[in-house]
């Protein structure tokens, strides 16, 4: 096929660019604007101009882990969390009493906004074009990128690819016994694709998701569940968003309610005529669909919420509900939940299957390992969430273009960020089910934290040209009235009895009077405002927002202090290699079982090893000593 | 920098000689610190006396210093070469730990540094081959088990992944359960407890080492001298039918099951006396209730209800916490009845019964004393599980005062690294496995 088509490719190339992203998804949209940003001629394929920036399941953006994804995406200049914040109808962080590490910045999002802004944002980045159509082939030659064919046989040619077709690799959509292909309802699946890269050696897996039903606004009665308010104190997504958009008076609350016996019962009974759940595709443990919640937990209430598709929309996303039953089943189910006795739906729900590509075929990059210059990036990998693909795709655009370029490329430790996490145990391990990111996750979980994701990422991706000279210019301003303010409390330091004559708020405390602390340790331990640091400090300005993050700085200082030898170790864990034709059985004093573990999951580092499930620390020693035996030294040198 | 890391090398102790290894960049200096001497020739065994922070001798030894990198970490490395008694390895341990940037090995530690600076074919360390041999999960749990405060340590892990599994739920998926921190601080508390109880234990066995002390108590004439003959085997105290014979305290040494008991006679207890070294006497008894770890209130039918009463009132009010008091009935052999106050008394403390002035009269005084120094000394193992057990219980203390659950997860994880986990990352996808077993989650 190749040899056939290079002899075309010298007659028909019509367009030369640096990068072509396939796909106009949340990946898709951040890999196009990314690798514009940093110089590259980009063109942005997609089978439909008017779905790009389309969210294809829930109204909302964030949640814990994703909405420090969405701020890192934001910190190396990505668009996703300036747009949400532009479309945003109601602003809900979770996590406000555990504390800042772990805040999880959420908000419902207006489709049709959200959408129009994207559109807008994409049409007018420089040096990104956006063609409508169908890939049908990607040209290699020599392992290494060289174009794509489309189906309308017109070839571009092209330095690097990233793809980012989310579920529509052979996608086939479930709804009670009835199968048919499609990457989201109405729409085409993209099959050739996935022959593609079966051809050119990849492994693939498969994985399955699913949406719920959205239902009518004006069948539902409301006042039987229970209202949940918009936040006093919107946390917006993006650090260049100075104000919100939408006023809290305007801002639409979600609603809350319980599943009960009764739709259990339904469920149960029509189990039998459901294909999804009688497939054995793993479907994602952190996003349950209403089967699997009947099926494993059948005593309990479970929880579900109502929420606006939008400022002026006439549906309603029930979250925590999605379901493959046959459409007469589903409305059966939702009748019998209080409040929704005559609901009417106005789309089914229902589940997807599709092709995904095993992610340890990917450097750290994103680059795939078998050709150069093509990147992978967003559902395609395994992952699930919006914000998990825009992470992967502002990483594969920054990468794509500097492998256009010819400049260094860009990885991400998973000491520095949550994309790191993301990627690193993605390309290290792989997954079986829909990856979603978690805090949990992450080690270094103190250090990576909302409110610092600019200090951690903005200087990286500038070194890569990924940051707009305005998002440059406000980051330095911030970080240096952070560094000056940082320096200045730490330099003032004194006693308490005397810190107590100069800040009044200090006068009731009576514990530690003879301790002398500097001005950054009692910002945090007091909890003191603007105007108490003003008098404590005198003749310096303080700026809320960044006594703020002082604050958040100060209250994790201790703990970071420990955390940096911890840093040094999974970083060094992290570079020691485990070849790919490594023989686990072959290890003397291996258990059985830890053999099994490592051969399916075939992990591609040591730190990676150590996050198997049920490896033993002394299965790890195992592990060591045989990678640094003479034999294997040999072989891999 | 990386840290300075230590660990007895050599097996059980007691034995003839405890050898310690100390590997990283602070080898030297922590040779040089101990030794309080500059000059060590590399791969020169030498002697020299070790002293702690405060210049205290521990033990003469014998050390030697190998610069890296041709060692079996790789890196510099001290050896020190020591009496092998559990208290001078303690000891020595206790300050190699004080010193900042020094701590303890973790498990298979002193391997996986080889291994990072290419020394692994060296075979290694004592107690990982055999790890790494065992082949049942048995024996792997009971290698595992020599290595680290044993089966109940490898218990305590299990629930520490489970709090840390609920406190990711609280953090990943909040809005979907009902949780509250306070729930996981709960359990926290009561793994704390358990680890306080096993610290406690281990004080159990820091006592063998220094010894107990038992303490005579009760009012003239009531036969405590006689008792401590009879205990002895051995006629140290003068006895006469005087009351007030014994004007001061008397020390005796005696072995009970292995442990060595200092044990005190006091002068008697009398409320109100003209004699000014009979209250002298009478006001050191008192101050040795304070440190007893046994006191032996010895009463006689001739006390007066007054009389017992107020002895038991100083055993109360002096005895330290810990201590265990044995009431004993003594002169049994006159067949009178004794004061009433007793009978309160009794429930709460042993009560033997003697007649101290015949030969075996005290066996069952003996065995109880036996059983006791049992209880407040029991086997402990294992060289550092006292210190590893109380910097976990630092961390679960610190962890139950936090409103943040990130710092509290954090405090949870060195919990769980102190009392061994290999990998410094944590046990990720075990307490995933966890959360998805026991709740319903997601959106």
């Amino acid at each position: 096929m190749l040899s056939k088509s290079s002899r075309l490719l010298r007659r028909c190339f019509q367009t030369e660019v640096d990068v072509i992203v396939i796909g106009g998804g949340h990946a898709g949209c951040e890999s196009a604007a990314a690798s514009a940003r940093c110089g590259s001629k980009t063109i942005l394929v997609t089978q439909n101009k008017n779905t790009i920036g389309e969210m294809s399941c829930n109204p909302s953006f964030g949640g814990i882990g994703k909405g420090h994804l969405i701020r890192e995406v934001d910190a190396l200049d990505g668009l996703c969390a300036r747009i949400c914040d532009k479309s945003a109808i109601t602003y809900q962080a979770l996590n406000r009493a555990q504390g800042p590490a772990v805040l999880g910045l959420r908000a419902q999002i207006d489709r049709k906004l959200y959408k129009k802004h994207m559109q807008n944002e994409i049409n007018s980045t420089e040096r990104l074009e956006v063609v409508e159509g169908e890939v049908a082939e990607l040209l290699v030659k020599n392992k290494k990128v060289v174009g794509v064919k489309m189906a309308n046989d017109t070839i571009i040619s092209t330095k690097c690819v990233v793809i980012t077709t989310g579920t529509f690799l052979r996608a086939q959509i479930y709804q009670g016994m009835k199968v048919w292909p499609a990457g989201r309802i109405g729409e085409k699946s993209s099959d050739i694709l996935s022959e593609s890269f079966l051809q050119h050696g990849f492994e693939l897996g498969r994985l399955r998701t699913g949406t719920p039903p959205r239902l009518m606004k004006d069948s539902i009665d409301f006042s039987k569940f229970e209202m949940v308010k918009p936040d006093q104190k919107p946390i917006p997504f993006s650090f260049l968003t100075e104000n919100i958009w939408i006023k809290y008076e305007d801002q639409l609350p979600t609603y809350l309610g319980h599943t009960n016996e009764e739709t259990c019962r339904i469920g149960q009974e029509n189990m039998h005529e459901n294909y999804q759940v009688a497939s054995e595709t793993t479907s994602p443990r952190y996003c349950p669909s209403f089967e699997s919640k009947v099926l494993r937990f059948p005593k309990l209430q479970h929880r579900l919420f109502l929420e606006h598709e939008g400022l002026d929309s006439p549906h309603i996303y029930p979250q925590g509900m999605s379901m493959t039953f046959k459409p007469e089943v589903q409305k059966e189910i939702f009748r019998a939940i209080p409040g929704l006795e005559n609901v009417e739906i106005f789309q089914p729900g229902y589940g997807v299957q599709y092709d995904f590509v095993n992610p340890k075929q990917l450097k750290k990059t994103l680059e795939t390992q078998k050709v150069e210059g093509m990147f992978l990036a967003g559902q395609i990998n395994g992952t699930t969430g919006y914000e998990e693909a825009a992470a992967q795709g502002v990483v594969a655009g920054i990468n794509a273009s500097a492998r256009a370029q010819n400049e260094p490329a860009m990885e991400v430790s998973r000491t520095e960020a949550y994309i790191g996490v993301l990627i690193d145990d993605l390309t290290s391990l792989g997954t079986n089910e829909p990856y979603r990111m978690l805090t949990s996750r992450a080690e270094f979980r103190l250090h990576l934290r909302p409110d610092n994701a600019d200090i951690r990422l903005t200087e990286l991706g500038r070194r890569h040209n990924a940051i707009s000279d305005e998002r440059w210019s406000t980051f330095s301003k911030t970080r240096d009235a952070l560094n000056d303010l940082t320096e200045k409390t730490e330099q003032m330091k004194m006693s308490v009895v005397k810190w107590k004559r100069v800040i009044p708020k200090l006068s009731a405390t009576t514990r530690n009077e003879g301790k002398v602390l500097s001005a950054f340790e009692l910002v945090h331990r007091y909890d003191l405002g603007k105007e108490d640091l003003e008098m404590g400090l005198q003749d310096v300005k303080v700026d809320e927002k960044i006594l703020e993050r002082l604050k958040i700085e100060g209250r994790y200082r201790m703990e970071h202090e420990r955390m940096k030898a911890k840093k040094q170790e999974i970083d060094r864990e992290s570079a020691t290699e485990i070849p790919d034709n490594i023989d686990f059985s072959k290890m003397r004093g291996m258990s059985l079982e830890c053999i099994e573990k490592l051969e399916r999951a075939r992990p591609r580092n040591l730190a990676a090893a150590t996050r198997i499930s049920g490896i033993t620390p002394e299965a790890i020693v195992v592990l060591m000593r045989y990678l640094k035996s003479p034999a294997v030294v040999r072989a891999t040198v | 920098m990386s840290s300075t890391i230590f660990a007895l090398s050599s097996g059980t102790l007691p034995s003839a000689i405890a050898v310690f290894r100390v590997s990283g960049p602070q080898s030297l200096p922590v040779l040089r610190q101990l030794s309080r001497r500059k000059i060590w020739t590399p791969k020169m065994m030498e002697y020299t006396k070790l002293y702690d922070s405060e210049r205290r001798i521990i033990d003469e030894a014998m050390a030697v210093y190998f610069p890296g990198p041709k060692t079996f970490t790789g890196e510099d490395t001290a050896e020190f070469f020591l009496h092998g008694s559990q208290a001078v390895a303690t000891k020595f341990a206790t300050c190699l730990s004080e010193i900042e940037n020094v701590r303890e090995a973790k498990r298979g530690e002193f391997t996986r540094r080889a291994f990072h600076n290419g020394k692994m074919s060296i075979s290694g360390v004592r107690g990982l081959d055999r790890l790494i041999r065992s082949r049942t999960e048995k024996e792997r749990r009971a290698a595992f088990g020599k290595m680290r405060g044993g089966v109940r340590a490898v218990e305590i892990r299990k629930k520490l992944v489970q709090i840390l599994s609920k406190l990711f739920v609280i953090i990943d998926f909040g809005e979907h359960v009902e949780l509250q921190l306070e729930e996981a601080q709960r359990d926290v508390s009561e793994i704390l407890q358990e680890i306080n109880r096993m610290i406690a234990a281990w004080n159990g066995a820091e006592r063998a080492q220094r010894g107990l002390n038992i303490v005579l108590y009760g009012r003239p004439n009531s036969g405590k001298s006689s008792i401590l003959n009879q205990l002895a085997h051995d006629d140290v105290a003068i006895v006469s039918s005087i009351p007030g014979t014994t004007r001061d305290s008397l020390v005796t040494s005696l072995q009970i099951n292995g442990v060595l008991c200092r044990l005190t006679d006091t002068a008697g207890i009398r409320r109100l006396t003209d004699d000014v070294i009979e209250a002298e006497g009478m006001r050191r008894a008192q101050q040795r209730l304070e440190c007893a770890d046994i006191i032996i209130v010895v009463v006689d039918p001739e006390s007066t209800s007054d009389d017992v009463a107020a002895i038991l009132n100083d055993v109360e009010e002096l005895k330290s916490g810990e201590s265990k008091v044995i009431i004993v009935k003594n002169k049994t052999d006159l067949k009178l009845p004794y004061p009433e106050v007793l009978i309160d008394s009794m429930k709460k403390c042993h009560v033997v019964s003697t007649y101290a002035t015949s030969s075996n009269g005290c066996e069952e005084l003996r065995n109880k004393l036996g059983s006791l120094v049992e209880e407040l000394c029991p086997e402990a193992n294992f060289l550092l599980d006292a210190e590893l057990l109380r910097k976990c219980s630092d961390e679960l203390t610190c962890s139950m005062l936090c409103q943040d659950a990130a710092i509290m997860c954090s405090h949870i994880e060195t919990a769980l690294e102190s009392i061994g986990e290999l990998t410094e990352g944590i046990v990720n996808e075990n307490v995933l496995d966890g959360i998805f077993s026991k709740f319903c989650i997601g959106k």
